[in-house]
């Protein structure tokens, strides 16, 4: 008898049973298998640490963002040297110190959009999918219309009105221009959530859940949400180049952060005047937009790869 | 499926009356009204403007004027000119009233910006759909070769572009550096000041359309009647045109209608950059100066041509997919 078993146990030992993995460890090695979204990862991440030093150490940063050149107007319109990496502008303001504060800005209101969305998503579409028809059709009646505005349009007007007020909590530039895209961006993830939830109710293990008496929060913060991450997880990461695009587009057409604030919308709207003075104005700026575009788009497509069911 | 259309074609109504009351509220709602300047006006003069474009109403009284002034029946009569006897009606009176900035009608304002956007739109959908399909196809065709790579490259890079800093880059290269186009300006027939402002808008359009041609080409290639037609010995333009193509177009229309609305609508931000006097650059520059006619009757175009759009998604939807039943 012993002898079976340790027979059994020595097969057992040498059967090389595949590695098991969960959904997440999965998307990740299947992630790490992309070569283009990992390096936009290590792109982006190299690039949030040169634009946090950029914006919160001296030597690195090196001039003030909104500071006058002190050679006027000798110091103006610079080509790219040891003194200034990406040149100076009319003002003789240093472009390297002005593009490292626009990136942080995009950064900022990229991940900020989707912090709101996240929450007026999850907040509506869960309401949607399990309060009952009334406030169902309710909810998918408000998505219907919110699609039907155009998008950047609505933007503009929101954050024109939410501009030059003294409002209690949304004083803060950034702050309204987070809030200004997010009002028109929170529909996309409210219907994705409502969607997977609806589908999710009617799942085998939802039900059980159910039938042994869970209550419904239980249910729906341990059995349904958990399982819309993947999904919500690549619509907000394509979400942050559609928030970045938006704020580079209001910044570009005037409706941005109030000057002197560079946000990399406006630095390219300046530099684009003075294309034929100084083009390097305008390419730094133009490039950062690109690059975190670019980047974002990759990681997100790399993501939806990793996490889509159908594809494994 | 009549029925469906019909309720569809309705359901634009409610929709945009509902664009166009958050609108009109929110733009009441900006700070400052349109005759604030920078030298101050004075007090009476503010007053009589105010009066004579009812600004000195109460919102609600103002909004009741707008809303009359675009649904007041008219009839034949009225529009021509002329006494024909009691007039037929000819239907709603579209009223958006007069610019703040110039006196001109804002009807006659969107009618002359949309030449110019119509000749744009129009030309980069051409350009998108043309570059798109053949991209697509091209890739799908010499599947995971480097021709299919460096497509699928482009349509991602393409989508990820913002159409501005695609202009900007264009502007640099071939119209400062090279000196080929012009760097400001539309003129339909000058290619100078074509070529560009089409790529720019056209783009992203076209690495959209690529992606969905490429994915849907695939598809095609798989099913067992492209190996008949090749078993049978037909030439490979033949499978590849008549078999292939023509059965993968019905993914490809059916977003050419969300392209066409992002066409019109999108064309704001290239409009700005070769200073274009699109649709869109009047509302540009009538948020920034509080012209409420002109913010509402482009607003409403757009929502327009949004509404229409998806309404064409619905129906080739219904139509081109048997399955969705609509009740």
């Amino acid at each position: 008898m012993a002898d079976v078993r340790a027979v059994a146990l020595e097969l057992e030992d040498t059967f090389e049973l595949p590695p098991q993995r969960g959904l997440w460890s999965d998307a990740l090695h299947r992630l790490m298998q992309n070569r283009l979204a990992l390096v936009s990862l290590f792109v982006l991440g190299a690039l949030a640490v040169v634009v946090l030093l950029g914006n919160y150490v001296d030597a690195v940063q090196r001039y003030e963002p909104s500071a006058l050149g002190d050679a006027l107007p000798a110091g103006r319109h610079e080509a790219p040297s040891w003194d200034h990496f990406f040149g100076t502008d009319i003002l003789g303001r240093d472009t390297w110190s002005r593009v490292m504060q626009g990136t942080l800005i995009s950064l900022q209101i990229g991940l900020g959009v989707q912090v709101v969305v996240l929450t007026i998503g999850l907040l509506v579409g869960s309401i949607a999918a399990i309060g009952g028809r009334f406030l169902d059709n309710l909810m998918m009646r408000i998505t219907d219309l919110a699609y039907a505005f155009p998008d950047l349009l609505f933007i503009i007007l929101l954050r024109s009105v939410l501009q030059g007020r003294d409002w209690p909590i949304l004083g803060d530039p950034v702050l309204q221009m987070i809030f200004a895209i997010a009002f028109v961006g929170w529909v996309t993830i409210a219907r994705l959530i409502r969607g997977q939830m609806l589908s999710l109710r009617e799942r085998d293990f939802v039900v059980a859940a159910r039938a042994i008496g869970a209550p419904g929060w239980r249910i729906v913060f341990q059995h349904m949400l958990p399982n819309t991450l993947g999904p919500v997880t690549v619509a907000v990461v394509f979400g942050i180049p559609l928030a970045i695009f938006a704020e580079a587009v209001l910044g570009f057409i005037g409706f941005g952060l109030p000057p002197p604030t560079a946000s990399l919308g406006r630095l390219v709207s300046d530099g684009y005047n003075y294309i034929q003075v100084n083009v390097w104005l305008v390419i730094f700026p133009a490039g950062a937009i690109a690059l975190l575009m670019l980047c974002f788009t990759f990681l997100g497509d790399g993501l939806r790869d990793a996490l889509d069911p159908r594809s494994r | 499926m009549t029925g469906y259309v019909i309720r569809r074609i309705l359901w634009i109504i409610p929709v945009l009356w509902a664009v166009a009351t958050v609108t009109f509220f929110l733009m009441h709602a900006v700070e400052g009204g349109p005759f604030d300047r920078e030298k101050e006006l004075p007090e009476a003069v503010k007053a009589n403007l105010a009066a004579k474009y009812n600004l000195d109403k109460p919102l609600v009284e103002q909004y009741g004027l707008f809303l009359w002034n675009m649904v007041e029946p008219i009839t034949y009569d009225k529009v021509l000119g002329v006494g024909l006897g009691p007039g037929k009606l000819a239907g709603p009176k579209l009223d958006l009233g007069v610019s703040f900035e110039n006196g001109r009608q804002v009807n006659t304002i969107i009618s002359e910006g949309l030449t110019v956007s119509v000749q744009l739109g129009m030309t980069a959908f051409l350009y998108a759909v043309v570059v798109g399909m053949t991209l697509g196809v091209v890739a799908a065709l010499n599947h995971n070769r480097f021709l299919d790579y460096l497509s699928v490259f482009f349509s991602t890079a393409g989508t990820a572009m913002p159409n501005f800093i695609i202009a900007v880059f264009l502007v640099v290269i071939f119209s400062v550096q090279l000196g080929w186009f012009d760097v400001l300006g539309w003129e339909f027939g000058n290619y100078r000041k074509m070529v560009l402002p089409i790529i720019s808008l056209g783009t992203l359009p076209a690495a959209y359309i690529a992606r969905i041609t490429r994915a849907s080409v695939l598809e095609v290639l798989g099913q067992d009647y492209i190996r008949t037609a090749r078993a049978k010995g037909l030439q490979e333009w033949v499978v590849v045109l008549r078999h292939t193509i023509k059965n993968s177009m019905v993914p490809i229309l059916t977003v050419m209608g969300p392209i066409f609305a992002f066409l019109v609508t999108g064309s704001f931000i290239v409009e700005r950059v070769f200073a274009i006097n699109g649709v869109g650059r009047h509302f540009v520059t009538a948020i920034g100066s509080r012209d409420y006619g002109v913010i509402m009757g482009t607003t409403i175009f757009f929502a327009t041509v949004v509404a229409f759009a998806n309404l064409i998604v619905d129906i080739t939807y219904a139509w081109s997919d048997p399955r969705i039943r609509y009740k």
